[in-house]
């Protein structure tokens, strides 16, 4: 737990470009305000998203990572989102075993008329993280 | 003879393996005929850091640097010694990636931590504490690569471009002779329990092999021995984490049931034992993560 009142989440999204990132986009573009502690990061599928990809964030810094693709079903590449899913669930694993919180890491399937619930989990998940307080990672050199 | 070149090698720690290699390597008297010896250090008693000061700033050609770095002892050794050396070499596992005592930096309680953590530090490759110019791979480093070392460096009239790596740049699989089914992993088989058929991909068995993260070039002897790849070369070139690599890998590899819970995908990766001893065998102290921490609870 963080005693840091002023600390702001650091948080990386990998969001793919047919959904989740359209879910975003249009938060933007109806003036649906979401923290701006979020930093987008757009991809073809959250398939794609690589453990290079989501260890580097952890070690740049990141105090939470977002995953955002189709739901479950959904997917524009067939299973693309659900073998990411193994992928994260996996890595999970492993973050324990590294002592990192696997809570750091969420995922959420929204579409791209959904930007509400965009808006909502991006809410939720920094106000999350920020009770989580900052990642041990980085400092670790 | 002309331009005799000045070698050195120190093994500070590790297990001693590192220095065997060399010395059992037909390719010995070949090197010993190019250069001459400045010392062979192969525990860190050997020399003292009053005599490394004695020795002439860059007056080594090569130096082979063994056995991981951990405390403020062994990282101000490195720092002196590279003040001597005009080249150095990542020599093995340890040195290259932290090797087998990275593990220590991980597992909760590691006796080993505790004592890296009284010497003042956590393992780490030798390229986080000095620069490296060059890696020779492996644990210990195969005959083909020492072979492969000796000539570039010490017979060859060029020195080889900084940054390269006395290995191959393409994966373990590439030099592996093992037939492929293509087979998606439904279960993980463990070698106490079965051995595996010798003929074909461990991974199509269900057997975790890292050949497909590891980089290559000791022609997969492993394999011929009927044994997996535990990644002793780290990874391959362009993949940063080795140990995510091939949890990654594993994860794509088990079929997609058709249930969007997962529970049975997740079935078969929660059999998966011992991940991180499994997946960062010899890379746990170069992964990104690098260690153990503390978040929270
Ligand atoms: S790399 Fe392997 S052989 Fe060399 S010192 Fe380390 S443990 Fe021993
Ligand atoms: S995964 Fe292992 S067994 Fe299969 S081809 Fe690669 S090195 Fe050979």
């Amino acid at each position: 737990m963080s005693d840091n009142k002023s600390f702001e989440p650091k948080i990386i999204a990998f969001l793919c470009k047919w959904t989740t990132y359209a879910a975003a986009d249009l938060c933007g573009v109806s003036r649906m305000p979401y923290p701006s502690n979020i930093s987008i990061i757009k991809v073809n599928c959250t398939g794609e998203v690589t453990a290079d990809m989501i260890l580097t964030a952890f070690e740049k810094g990141a105090d939470g990572i977002l995953i955002g693709g189709c739901r479950p079903g959904h997917c524009r590449y067939e299973g693309g989102n659900l073998k990411g899913a193994n992928r994260i669930y996996l890595l999970k694993r492993a973050l324990n075993e590294f002592g990192v919180n696997p809570e750091r890491i969420r995922e959420v399937g929204i579409a791209g008329a959904q930007g509400l619930i965009f808006q909502r989990a991006a809410e939720k998940f920094t106000a999350d993280i920020r009770a989580l307080g900052p990642s041990p990672v980085m400092s670790n050199a | 003879m002309p331009n005799k070149k000045r070698l050195a090698f120190y093994a500070g720690s590790g297990c001693g393996g590192c220095s065997q290699s060399l010395m059992l390597s037909p390719s010995l008297a070949t090197m010993l005929d190019g250069a001459d010896i400045a010392f062979w250090a192969t525990r860190s008693g050997d020399l003292t850091e009053d005599e490394i000061s004695q020795l002439d700033d860059k007056g080594i050609d090569v130096l082979m640097f063994a056995g991981p770095v951990d405390g403020e002892a062994s990282i101000a050794t490195a720092k002196l010694l590279r003040r001597k050396a005009k080249r150095v070499v990542a020599y093995g596992a340890c040195a290259h990636l932290g090797g087998l005592c990275g593990l220590t930096n991980v597992i909760p309680g590691a006796k080993l931590r505790e004592l890296a953590e009284r010497n003042g530090g956590f393992i780490k490759p030798l390229s986080a504490v000095i620069e490296v110019d060059y890696v020779l791979p492996g644990c210990p480093p195969p005959q083909g690569m020492v072979e492969r070392m000796v000539k570039e460096l010490f017979l060859a009239d060029d020195v080889p471009d900084v940054g390269t790596v006395f290995a191959s740049s393409k994966g373990v699989c590439a030099q592996c002779d093992r037939k492929h089914l293509n087979n998606p992993l439904e279960e993980i088989r463990r070698f106490h329990a079965a051995p595996p058929d010798p003929d074909i991909c461990l991974l199509d068995q269900g057997y975790i092999c890292l050949g497909p993260v590891t980089r290559g070039g000791c022609g997969a002897v492993c394999l011929e021995a009927n044994r997996p790849c535990t990644g002793c070369a780290g990874p391959t070139a362009g993949v940063l984490d080795q140990g995510g690599a091939i949890l990654q890998s594993l994860a794509s590899l088990v079929p997609l049931s058709g249930d969007i819970s997962g529970e049975k995908e997740h079935r078969v990766l929660d059999s998966i034992q011992d991940i991180v001893g499994t997946a960062y065998k010899y890379s746990a102290a170069a992964s990104l993560l690098k260690r153990r921490v503390n978040d929270g609870e």
